[in-house]
């Protein structure tokens, strides 16, 4: 079956995961802009970054014909320097016409403190004057049932930002409905350790429904697994759920939602080569 | 959407898994026990967490899961954006 990664940090992953991905079906990824393991000591160390993401990823994603999308943004964790997150959301809009951008993100909260609320909000400011996508970071452990809640109060602040262009990520048992019952698309985070199995996100679709929601593998530099949206499909198939039901959640739920940026084009691995 | 399999199919699917997620927690609680200190861990803030968490899976479900989530979950104050600008 075929699938979308909607939140996998491929920078801090080799070709060979690439290759392993699309031999399991991923078709498209989408990464959005993170840590990097130590704060960047400067504005051009973003703008480099950036043209990783937008110059030299989709590349090496073709290279095995995985299609490669990206949001750009300073991340909650960085966020805490005010005034290099200034810098680098006044150079943000120089990525905003790049092919593969899909958005803001990923924006949100770390540690739910005063200066990561301020820089948030300033994001928003930003995808609401240019109308763009905006993928949130919710934080992870005991942070995140508050944080979640802060964000989506952050966002009502705007009457422009549309919850429908909106997809709030990470969510858990215990956040997943105020994602959905406020109008936002949401991201499960299938991670080994601490976090979603995908036992669990089976769950949570089970409890939810399959419309406005989407696993993802947030593979990155620390303990992941860039495989893991194929451990959920096998984790699906095991409880009998038809391939209709698994390929919405996996495939056609990125798609729709990734449609509404200005900027995305894909082409359907049916269609490669015509 | 309703789940696809009835509860007694994943009672016998899962009865080893559950079981040895049981064990694990069981054996984890003993390495606790077994370390020098245990009779005052009692009292830690996160051991009680822990006690809190565990007397949650005696409840009615289905939610129990949420409910061990927002157990270990920090408090929301409702309104703390009001009168910032
Ligand atoms: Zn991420």
């Amino acid at each position: 079956m075929y699938f979308i990664d909607p939140h996998v940090h491929m920078v801090s992953r080799t070709t060979d995961d690439y290759e392993i991905m699309a031999r399991m079906g991923c078709t498209a990824i989408s990464e959005p802009a993170f840590w990097a393991g130590y704060d960047r000591g400067s504005v051009d160390g973003f703008r480099d970054y950036f043209r990783q993401l937008t110059e030299f990823e989709p590349q090496r994603a073709a290279s095995v014909g995985i299609q490669h999308y990206t949001w750009i943004c300073i991340n909650a964790k960085e966020a805490e320097n005010v005034e290099l997150s200034r810098e680098v959301i006044a150079m943000i809009p120089e990525f905003l016409d790049k092919p593969n951008v899909l958005g803001i993100g990923e924006i949100g909260l770390n540690k739910n403190t005063p200066n990561e609320c301020t820089i948030f909000r300033e994001h928003l400011e930003l995808a609401a004057k240019t109308n763009e996508l905006i993928l949130i970071h919710t934080p992870h452990l005991w942070d995140k049932y508050k944080g979640t809640r802060m964000i989506i109060d952050m966002i009502k602040e705007h009457s422009d930002i549309d919850p429908g262009r909106v997809l709030i990520d990470h969510v858990e048992e215990h956040t997943v409905k105020l994602a959905l019952d406020n109008g936002f698309w949401c991201g499960m985070t299938l991670y080994p350790t601490t976090k979603c199995t995908p036992a669990r996100a089976s769950d949570i679709i089970e409890m939810v429904g399959t419309e406005r929601i989407m696993p993802n593998s947030a593979g990155d530099w620390g303990p992941s697994k860039p495989t893991a949206v194929a451990d959920f499909i096998m984790e699906m198939r095991k409880r009998g759920n038809s391939d209709a039901t698994i390929k919405k959640v996996v495939y056609e739920n990125p798609l729709s939602f990734f449609s509404l940026s200005k900027r995305f084009e894909f082409t359907p691995p049916e269609q490669r080569g015509e | 959407m309703t789940a696809t399999r009835t509860s007694q199919d994943i009672l016998e699917q899962d009865f080893l898994k559950i079981r040895c997620l049981i064990l694990d927690l069981a054996a984890s609680l003993d390495r606790i026990d077994r370390g020098e200190g245990a009779d005052h861990i009692a009292d830690h803030e996160q051991m009680k967490l822990l006690q809190g968490g565990l007397d949650l899976l005696k409840e009615d479900g289905p939610g129990r899961a949420a409910k061990v989530q927002l157990h270990f979950s920090d408090q929301y104050e409702e309104g703390w954006n009001e009168g910032e600008d």
